[in-house]
């Protein structure tokens, strides 16, 4: 029997030790039960006690109470015991019932079995059920209490003022700075928590939650704290209901390569736990997710997440999300980038949790995004060469289909938000590589009514008006631009065109004074005299038309003065005579003085301002009657001048002019590309021999590499080193680069660069479609398509007219409409030479490199 | 090519026009156009874009590079349990909490 008593004791120990506290009572009033004795009553007072509080803790009052009662009959001795007894009795609602047995029961010389003040005043503020406090203490605790709870919605006056009452003797003075402190916390005044939290007793339960919300403070200060992250889940659970933090890091590694079902369900995880309280974080994570799974293109990937998380309150149906995806997947459907974004701006409609102005503001820019998705697939199919045409239909909505389509998404951005730019904009910028002319003028003028400063629009029509040979009406854009940029120096320049453009115009309608009005006001937008000479060459002309031979022959006279030399003065009335439309007898007596003239000793200077004049017509597509042999004839004499030493500005115009020539300016036709470049490629040569810090010849040379019709990637390599030395002179020597240099070595650069990763990504052995991009024949050229040059032009050195914006003389619609020359089929031969394939077979290995195996597919536009 | 403001600004893209404007403030303090030029015109440049409210909301919409980050998020979550208000009976639960 005793061997068995002993088993059942160290049972019970056991049980009591490994935290099985119910099995370990029953064992313990076993033992007790059949051998009464000091080793089975104390272990018998233990069991009850920690059953107690296991079952306080887990909230079963009733139960927690019975187990009490049982152990108070019983008559607890051990003096051990009678701080945790006394807590679980006021836990419990007991004190006061019991609390006159507790000293009874105490054993003679033992330690009294009521807890310390502070202690009690602790549990009687934690436990809920403050009525089983003793008397005294039970105001202290409501008063405590009633402080927190005023916190907890934020009203600290009222929570101080409950403290009033407390006296600083009372066991609850520790509570009244833990309140203090925690209404600094609150309001983030760290001096003040810390001062009030600084004095709280260390063994105390208000410093426990003290020291808890301090390293919360301090890491949301940004502050390193060791073993943090117990701390922050403690809090976290208090505040979440849940961890939400601890995901965060399970997370990192996962999106670093984890498997998606697990990124997903981790991801709810988080999301369930912050709810709809903290619906901001959790549609941060979504989004994040989100956008990762649109970046990678993982279809999959993302259905998991739609199916498995609460889509975010931005985008309630997830259609913005799937919007996107379709965008940017290489494989996505273009149709249903078109539907989903409808859907979208439906679902804006409703969205609950954003201002009325906000919504309609999302919806305009849903919008205007549909207008330019249909903008970009209206381009014509023309703009790719024939041979990569695909017959058969590939699904992508016809050019007029998608341009309705375009008018129509912006007509309803137009209509929700008018008072924005870009509603008027955007069409203007997406539409410009294939709208109509009249179109594009009538866009560009409801721009204007609605917001009449807008610079760009008034160049627009000023050059319109000029091209239609209607300078006066282009001068009043002008003047209204100039009133914006008075400083503008491009500006100027056009206004100077403009008003000898004007004078032309009205000599023409035979309207003399008027004519002669526009020569005086274009003075002073000359303000230096840099320009007088190809002013008096003009006037020349003009009064020769107006048939004051008398007043020609002194402005004549005068022009070649201020020229330095008579011949370039010569070859620009030669070509003002073509456009004054002259009797041809006089046209071709100005052109016999200018040859004979020609056919002297070569000086730089006349080669310079030559080949600087002729380049200019050139480059602003401005052509007449004799231009052709005007050129071969200004080619001639540059090819005489090879041994004269030019100047700086000399020799860069020389370059313009073969540069011009090889990138077929204003539709020249170049009959020999090679002997041109080869002629850029020596002239700049020389430029970079003489100048070697002067980034014009670097560029000039990137360019004779480019239109090279040598090896075509040695070429284009040699190019990008070119272009790159460009950059870095221009920064070395701000003095001698101008904005148009930098930004013209960019747009090459950037082209080139563009088209060495398109060859990267196709992977084939000629690389992706080098002819689409072609630096300098690209049809959908900004400053080809819209007139307006990009900064200007290297036309703007020099004593000419310069950073004239293309066709500004009045171009003819034939020469302004030019083709491009025809580079591709050129360009083929050579790849054929180099490859030593067929036509064919090159076609046919290039389609298959840009399709990825799948030949006669076409490139996406998008 | 122009900066992205947001990554100028140290921003996420869902920062809200209060935090907008005082992390401008406080990078004009420490990047003053007096001493640090170019630095300031960067910022400047960066905060005039962002406070165009079309510029936020297209952003908002349509930016997919993901300018948002979880150590972003995870430090405005730390926030906003700070700026809790933690309930009474929760609060007073971190005392017993091992």
């Amino acid at each position: 029997m005793a061997a068995a008593n002993s088993v059942t004791l160290n049972q019970a120990q056991r049980q009591l030790d490994k935290g099985q506290f119910k099995q370990a009572l029953k064992d313990a009033k076993v033992c007790h039960r059949q051998s009464p004795g000091d080793a089975s009553r104390q272990l018998l007072e233990q069991c009850y006690l920690a059953r107690g509080e296991e079952l306080q803790r887990r909230g079963l009052a009733d139960e927690c109470r019975h187990v009490v009662e049982e152990l108070m009959a019983l008559g607890p001795r051990l003096p051990e015991l009678h701080g945790r007894l006394s807590e679980l009795l006021v836990r419990a609602g007991l004190y006061q019932r019991f609390a006159p047995k507790l000293d009874t029961n105490a054993d003679a010389g033992s330690a009294p079995l009521s807890m310390p003040p502070g202690l009690l005043a602790d549990v009687a503020i934690l436990t809920e059920n403050g009525s089983s406090c003793p008397a005294e203490l039970r105001d202290g605790a409501t008063s405590i209490r009633a402080a927190l709870e005023a916190l907890e919605t934020g009203e600290a006056e009222a929570a101080l003022s409950a403290l009033d009452v407390i006296p600083r003797s009372s066991p609850f003075a520790d509570w009244k700075l833990f309140v203090r402190g925690l209404s600094a916390y609150y309001r983030h005044d760290t001096a003040a928590m810390k001062a009030n939290w600084d004095r709280l007793d260390p063994q105390r339960k208000a410093a426990r939650i003290a020291t808890r919300l301090r390293v919360v403070a301090d890491v949301a200060d940004g502050q390193a704290v060791d073993g943090a992250s117990a701390t922050l889940g403690l809090v976290e659970r208090a505040v979440f209901e849940g961890e939400a933090l601890s995901p965060f890091d399970r997370l990192r590694g996962m999106l670093n390569g984890g498997d998606r079902r697990r990124i997903v369900d981790t991801l709810k995880s988080c999301v369930t736990v912050l709810g709809n309280r903290h619906r901001g974080l959790s549609d941060r994570l979504i989004e994040l997710v989100a956008m990762r799974a649109i970046r990678e293109g993982d279809q999959q990937f993302l259905d998991q997440l739609t199916r498995a998380v609460q889509a975010p309150a931005r985008d309630p149906n997830w259609n913005r999300v799937r919007a996107l995806f379709n965008e940017h997947f290489d494989e996505g459907c273009d149709e249903d980038v078109d539907l989903y974004w409808r859907k979208y701006e439906q679902d804006l409609i409703g969205m609950p949790d954003w201002r009325e102005d906000d919504r309609r503001l999302a919806r305009t820019l849903v919008w205007l995004r549909l207008g330019e998705m249909h903008a970009s697939w209206a381009s014509p199919k023309d703009s790719y060469p024939e041979e990569f045409e695909d017959d058969e239909d590939d699904g992508e909505p016809d050019h007029q289909e998608a341009a309705d389509r375009a008018h129509f998404c912006f007509e309803r951005a137009r209509e929700l938000a008018p008072e924005i730019l870009q509603v008027w904009q955007a069409p203007i910028n997406a539409c410009a590589h294939w709208e109509s002319a009249e179109r594009k003028l009538a866009l560009h003028q409801q721009l204007l009514d609605r917001f009449p400063e807008q610079f760009d629009s008034l160049l627009f029509m000023a050059e319109h008006y000029v091209r239609c040979d209607q300078s006066v009406e282009a001068i009043s854009f002008l003047e209204r631009a100039r009133r914006l940029k008075p400083l503008d120096e491009a500006l100027r320049i056009r206004l100077w065109v403009a008003r000898l453009n004007a004078a032309r115009e009205a000599a023409l309608a035979r309207k003399w004074a008027e004519g002669r009005e526009h020569f005086a006001e274009a003075l002073p937008f000359d303000p230096s005299g840099e320009l007088r000479w190809s002013w008096l060459a003009k006037r020349s002309i003009f009064e020769r038309k107006a048939g004051d031979l008398d007043a020609a022959e002194q402005f004549d006279r005068e022009a070649g003065a201020a020229a330095g030399e008579p011949t370039a003065a010569l070859l620009m009335m030669a070509i003002e005579a073509h456009r004054y439309k002259l009797p041809k007898a006089d046209v071709r007596s100005i052109e016999t003085d200018w040859e004979k003239r020609l056919a002297k000793k070569c000086n730089s200077r006349t080669a310079g301002l030559m080949a600087q004049t002729m380049a200019e017509y050139l480059e602003h597509s401005i052509d007449y009657t004799n231009r052709k042999t005007h050129v071969e004839q200004v080619t001639r004499y540059l090819n005489r001048a090879s041994r004269v030493k030019y100047g700086r500005q000399e020799l860069r115009c020389v370059c313009q002019f073969f540069a011009a020539i090889v990138l077929g300016c204003g539709g020249i036709e170049n009959s020999d590309l090679q002997s041109r470049s080869e002629q850029l490629r020596l002239a700049a040569g020389r430029g970079l021999k003489q100048f070697p810090d002067d980034p014009y010849f670097t560029l000039f040379s990137a360019q004779a590499a480019i239109f090279s019709p040598r090896h075509y990637m040695r070429s284009t390599n040699q190019a990008r080193d070119w272009l790159r030395q460009t950059l870095e002179l221009a920064e070395r020597h701000p003095d001698l680069a101008d904005e148009w240099v930098v930004s013209e070595a960019q747009v090459q650069l950037s082209s080139l660069e563009d088209l060495e990763h398109q060859k990267e990504l196709s992977g084939g052995p000629f690389g992706g479609a080098p002819f689409f991009d072609f630096p300098g024949f690209d049809e959908d050229d900004e400053e080809q398509d819209d007139g307006i040059p990009t900064v200007g032009s290297p036309f703007r050195f020099g004593n000419l007219e310069m950073g004239m914006f293309k066709n500004m003389f009045g171009a003819s619609k034939k020469s302004a409409e030019a083709e491009p020359p025809p580079m591709f089929g050129e360009m083929i031969d050579e790849l054929c030479r180099t490859s030593g394939l067929s036509r064919e077979e090159l076609l046919d290995t290039l389609l298959n490199s840009l399709s990825g195996g799948n030949s006669k597919s076409k490139p996406k536009k998008r | 090519m122009q900066d992205d403001p947001h990554e100028v600004l140290g921003l996420t893209a869902n920062a809200d026009e209060a935090t907008i404007r005082q992390t401008y403030l406080d990078l004009v303090r420490k990047f003053p156009p007096d001493r640090e030029p170019e630095q300031f015109a960067r910022v400047k440049a960066a905060y005039d874009a962002l406070r165009d409210p079309l510029v936020r909301l297209e952003s908002t919409l349509f930016d997919i590079r993901g300018t948002d980050t979880l150590d972003a998020i995870r430090t405005a979550a730390i926030q906003q349990l700070r700026d809790a208000r933690i309930p009474t009976r929760k609060l007073l639960s971190l005392a017993d909490a091992p």
